[in-house]
């Protein structure tokens, strides 16, 4: 465990760190989804903790680990065309 | 038999896009937006730095025609350990990296690649992905 936060909900995350990057320590998996997780970092910047994640990784090689953005993946207003 | 397990909650992002979790290499989990228009599942450059993919060399280059711009991009081909969609799993799986706009907050796209190897239904109301095996 190496989390500053406690285990909270994907959903207690998205409150609590509005539209922003976390990275999280995967603690409950229901059905394959991550339903909770310990908070290792946020940031609006998602290269500041991918660095951060790979010094995770590096003392728990085996954690699954999740980089989430809380707010919308696609803004309001905004069409996929790809 | 359809069973339950066969069920993939996503979530429905703006203009009712399906996203869903997926983990890549065992152990890092993101979201790809499902997309039926896509012959290759892909991922961003930021992901393939995530996973420690060298993309200065990879498996191949692809030619990629996308929407929003009118001449071919040239993107690395790469592959990827493994990569888990609900209960299943498929190694090996050839993925392109490719930029998304920066507005758009996801790690990739699901492609046929992957869909394919299943008999993929989408509830949209429900916002669920359905995979079914394939005969045989």
């Amino acid at each position: 465990m190496e989390g500053k936060f406690p285990e909270l909900t994907i959903e207690e995350i998205r409150k609590f760190w509005p539209n922003e990057w976390v990275l999280i320590e995967v603690t409950r998996v229901e059905n394959h989804q991550a339903v909770a997780g310990r908070v290792i970092e946020h940031s609006p910047d998602e290269g500041v903790l991918i660095r951060r994640e790979q010094n995770f990784h590096r003392q728990h090689s085996s954690t699954e680990t999740f980089l989430l953005w809380t707010g919308a993946v696609i803004p309001e207003g905004v069409y996929i065309q790809l | 038999m359809t069973t339950r397990s066969d069920r993939i909650a996503a979530r429905r992002a703006y203009g009712g896009v399906l996203v869903v979790n997926a983990v890549l290499n065992g152990i890092f989990r993101v979201e790809l937006l499902v997309d039926t228009a896509a012959a290759i599942t892909s991922i961003t450059p930021r992901t393939a730095e995530r996973l420690g993919i060298e993309v200065r060399h990879p498996l191949r280059h692809d030619r990629v025609a996308t929407a929003h711009s009118r001449r071919l991009v040239i993107v690395p081909v790469v592959k990827l350990d493994s990569i888990a969609v609900g209960p299943f799993q498929v190694e090996g799986l050839e993925v392109q990296i490719i930029e998304f706009p920066s507005q758009l907050r996801i790690h990739g796209s699901l492609g046929i690649n992957f869909l394919a190897r299943f008999r993929p239904t989408f509830e949209f109301d429900t916002a669920t992905l359905i995979l079914r095996p394939l005969p045989g």
